[in-house]
């Protein structure tokens, strides 16, 4: 015999395989009365089910835990649902539930649509009672738990849409057996207290949880308060008694901050709102009346002996300066013909005539003053080719070599030397100038 | 709140408003003589100042109720 030796660890993964592969156990409802049940502080729910006969360890881990609508007590008669596996580590196998029903619940529904009926019946929930909400409540009751979601959310969102909101909160307890007595307390001391509105309510739960919102006496005493009340009981889904007996439910806490607490920018826009209206209107009144008091004063105005003169004056100008113009546009056509007629006329008088004739003499003057201009420039250069010849010809060319011309005083040729006498003047003339000279002896041949 | 305290002087906020309502209806109405529109609208610029007034914007804390209907603060 050679047999194998196995680990504890081994053997119990072997049997972890085992039960993982079985159809049944993995999803199995399962009915049994609640034992030794523990609440860990990560919110995992350890406890037993035991029938008479036999005993199911079970876990209900917090994922699961947080949904469950009820808290687990011994006794409390269960079913539940999920997979049966093995705790490896321990060695054990147990029930690890994902969802569990209380069983008997259909007792408190009952109960609760029972008391809903009488209460109706009563009148506690008929609408000619419920009281309005204020408009701005200028101070908010709050009745609920000091701790938890919904005073949380109430405070946050009363905060957030008007902080000057005074919020009273007064400590209830919401759940068990003393829940019922202490929020009558908070409604009356808050009702004497003189707020404007009361929001009454905590978190959501199961049945049981919220079962005191559905007491007859937390009811009255809601019916009874004189300052308007806001029910806000668990989630949209959970209605209670104390909802129908409110002058107004919210579906959650956060709503119910949101209907008794005015957003304060609402407020202050609506005023901002109302004084741009305001003035708006008188201004476009005045605007409106100044206008036509303008338009008064310019009909008047028109209606006025001044005006109708200046404008009879205006109109006569007018014409006035219609007529000129017609004047002169007529004066130029009557010239412009005139002128015409001139025209035509002159080519038909003998002044034409002697025009013409004019004209030819003028011709005729003119060929005549050049005929003389030619002649005369002819005669011109007879005269030059004349001189040149005479000047070839003068006395003055035979001058020169030694010979010189000599005169008396009386200008005349000095012919012999005997005419002489001692102390006479002579004058001689050489070929480029003239020379005075005086006779000292005279010889003759 | 009793309903003593509700004189003339001491309207709502609500209230007020539905009569700045009123008066603005009353002076887009172009039939309202002048001396009428301005008289509203002096009277109505006051009710405004008044709704003002009535939005008291001092920061409040929390207080806590207690049975004998002493109040403390409210810590969270």
């Amino acid at each position: 015999m050679n047999k194998k030796i196995y680990s504890v660890s081994q053997i119990n993964s072997y049997i972890w395989g085992m039960f993982s592969q079985d159809f049944y156990l993995r999803d199995v409802s399962i009915k049994g009365e609640v034992r030794d049940a523990k609440y860990w502080k990560d919110g995992t729910i350890y406890f037993n089910l035991k029938d008479d006969k036999s005993l199911l360890p079970c876990v209900c881990f917090k994922n699961k835990a947080q949904a469950l609508k009820f808290k687990l007590e011994d006794g409390m008669s269960v079913t539940g649902h999920g997979s049966v596996s093995v705790y490896k580590e321990g060695g054990k196998y147990q029930f690890y539930v994902s969802e569990m029903e209380k069983d008997g619940q259909g007792d408190l529904y009952a109960r609760y649509l029972k008391l809903k009926a009488e209460l109706e019946e009563m009148g506690l929930f008929a609408e000619e009672y419920k009281q309005k909400i204020p408009f701005m409540a200028k101070k908010v009751g709050i009745v609920t738990a000091p701790t938890g979601a919904a005073v949380r959310d109430i405070i946050q969102i009363s905060r957030r849409r008007n902080p000057y909101v005074q919020l009273i909160l007064y400590p209830a307890i919401v759940q068990g057996k003393q829940a019922c007595e202490s929020i009558i307390r908070g409604i009356r001391a808050m009702d004497a207290a003189g707020v404007d509105v009361i929001i009454v309510g905590r978190g959501g739960g199961s049945i049981e949880d919220l079962w005191a919102f559905n007491e007859e006496a937390v009811a009255r005493a809601i019916f009874d308060c004189s300052t308007p009340i806001i029910s806000a009981v668990g989630h949209e889904t959970d209605t209670t008694i104390a909802d129908f007996a409110a002058d107004l439910r919210a579906p959650t806490p956060s709503a119910a901050a949101e209907l008794a607490v005015r957003q304060l920018d609402d407020i202050t826009g609506h005023i901002a709102d109302c004084k741009n209206r305001l003035d708006q209107s008188i201004k476009s009144r005045l605007t409106h009346r100044r206008l036509k008091a303008q338009k008064l004063s310019e009909s008047l105005k028109r209606l006025s002996p001044q005006y109708m003169l200046n404008d009879k004056r205006q109109k006569a100008a007018a014409i006035e300066s219609t007529l000129d113009a017609l004047m002169d546009k007529r004066i130029l056509a009557l010239k412009s013909r005139l002128q015409k007629d001139e025209l035509s006329l002159k080519h038909l008088s003998p002044l034409g005539l002697a025009d013409k004739r004019r004209q030819r003499s003028q011709d005729l003057g003119y060929k005549l003053d050049k005929a003389f201009d030619r002649h005369m420039q002819m005669t011109r250069q007879r005269m030059l080719l004349l001189i040149e010849r005479y000047k070839a010809r003068s006395p003055l060319e035979r001058l020169g070599g030694g010979y010189v011309y000599a005169s008396g005083e009386d200008g005349k040729a000095v012919l012999s030397a005997a005419s002489l006498k001692t102390g006479d003047k002579l004058k001689l003339r050489f070929k480029d100038g003239t020379v005075s000279a005086g006779v000292e002896e005279i010889s003759c041949d | 709140m009793s309903e003593e305290k509700k004189t003339e002087e001491k309207r709502s906020l609500e209230e007020n408003f539905d009569i700045l309502e009123k008066n603005l209806k009353d002076l887009e109405d172009d039939s309202l003589p002048l001396e009428e529109a301005f008289a509203l609208y002096e009277s109505s610029m006051k009710l405004l100042k008044d709704c003002n007034d009535e939005i008291d914007r001092v920061e409040k804390k929390v207080l806590l109720l207690k049975d004998n209907g002493e109040t403390d603060e409210f810590s969270e």
